[in-house]
């Protein structure tokens, strides 16, 4: 049941996706895309970017078909009552199991850089809790809160990225395309996954106030997103180098090392930034949660959600000590990404399209 | 069985324990109580169910995993 009060703007909406997008992923993103297409991985970017807007347009026109479904209503309505619940399934595992390695990969930056005697455990615990309590208030209150927060983050950020520029050395760009076309295509696929949250578009419609403008919004937020990870990736191959930000697992952190900012003001620039990165991961959860909360309090066919959000505290917890180490935690994303995100981003979007317009015919004739 | 045995042994500690009774408090005080007040009887058994399922059995399976010796 979505009341007036429950409905958002489309420039909330764009704070949405871009704080859903951005999680503790892009600490690592550079290493990983650089492993595949060594100093090309901000031209990667750019490609991921333009494909994920152009699947985030196929899940805006489904959106604008099925306006007034939610989105496994959607489902119920294109495939049938049985189909349709079974399609929305796969969606409600990929969104605990990625909520689940996002807490872990927020726990390992935070003992790293933060909180070094703390057990991991005592780091993810008190973040589910929060977590839970804000998306248990509802779309409004998220909002408004990210609201607050983009511009905290997004500040400092920005000032960091700033007092950073003075190590960069541009030559470390070049040459351009030099790898083989299967490098590219791994890489691109790194790429692509690192815009995840973009499929939460999927269950935004019925949030909306001016649905017309949600595309533009969405996209105005990746668009966001493209520019951050080409700033920091950039920063990253000019100031470390290809081959030490390839060896570094998380080389943004590393970046931070050699910040120095005029003054001495800050002493502890790498703990500011570990600080700042929290909010990331509380806000990429948060959407996650959201998300998973409205799927699965429709699949049951329940008028309110909130207790869904309740009672996926032990659950996420007991995923996110999955894997021994951060290897293995980046195998377990990897999975998930390639078969999970892939479902829900690209599959069955295209997929509700064919559909939706196969129907929207036969209703014509 | 036993790789169930294992991963219950490994994961089920006085954490978790905890945050399955966290869970149930959400749901028994804050989400129960929502539910009832504004008759949504199917939301307020569905919560109902789950709190009563993690209290007993989160203290089932702790138990079960401080008795196994794998």
């Amino acid at each position: 049941m979505i009341t007036d009060n429950d409905k958002i703007n489309s420039s909330e909406l764009g704070i949405f996706i871009f704080l859903a997008v951005v999680g503790m992923g892009v600490l690592s993103l550079p290493s990983r895309l650089n492993s595949h297409v060594n100093n090309d991985a901000w031209l990667v970017i750019i490609v991921a970017a333009l494909i994920n807007i152009l699947f985030l347009y196929i899940i805006c026109k489904v959106g604008k078909i099925n306006q007034n479904r939610g989105f496994v209503e959607t489902l119920r309505f294109l495939f049938g009552n049985i189909l349709g619940t079974i399609l929305a399934i796969p969606v409600i595992i990929y969104c605990i199991l990625f909520m689940g390695l996002e807490l872990r990969l927020f726990g390992e930056v935070t003992k790293l850089y933060l909180l070094h005697k703390t057990p991991l455990e005592f780091i993810i615990f008190p973040l589910i809790i929060l977590v839970t309590i804000l998306v248990r208030k509802g779309i409004e209150a998220i909002a408004h809160s990210f609201g607050i927060l983009v511009f905290i983050i997004g500040f400092a950020v920005l000032a960091l990225t700033l007092a950073g520029s003075q190590n960069m050395q541009m030559s470390n760009l070049r040459p351009f395309f030099t790898q083989p076309l299967s490098n590219y295509i791994s890489g691109l696929m790194v790429g692509v996954y690192a815009f995840s949250g973009v499929e939460i578009m999927l269950i935004m419609y019925p949030y909306i106030k001016k649905p017309q403008r949600a595309f533009k919004a969405a996209t105005s937020a990746i668009v966001a997103v493209l520019v951050l990870y080409i700033v920091i990736t950039v920063q990253c191959i000019t100031s470390l180098g290809n081959e030490e930000t390839k060896s570094l697992v998380w080389p943004v952190m590393a970046l931070t090392k050699s910040i120095s900012i005029p003054g001495g003001f800050v002493e502890d620039v790498e703990g500011l930034l570990a600080a700042l990165w929290v909010i990331y991961a509380f806000t990429s959860l948060v959407s996650f949660m959201f998300f998973y909360t409205v799927i699965a309090g429709d699949v049951f066919k329940h008028k309110k959600n909130k207790h869904f959000a309740s009672l996926s505290i032990p659950v996420l917890y007991i995923i996110s000590l999955q894997g021994s180490s951060i290897a293995d935690v980046f195998k377990l994303i990897d999975f998930v990404m390639r078969y999970f995100s892939s479902y829900t981003t690209f599959v069955l979007p295209v997929i509700m399209l064919i559909f939706s317009l196969i129907k929207g015919k036969r209703m014509q004739g | 069985m036993k790789s169930v045995l294992i991963f219950v042994q490994n994961y089920f500690n006085i954490n978790v324990l905890a945050l399955f009774l966290i869970s149930s408090f959400f749901l028994f005080n804050l989400d129960c109580k929502e539910y009832k007040a504004k008759n949504l009887k199917k939301e307020y058994k569905f919560s109902m169910v789950i709190a009563i399922l993690y209290i007993v059995g989160g203290f089932i399976i702790y138990g079960i995993a401080k008795v196994i010796n794998i």
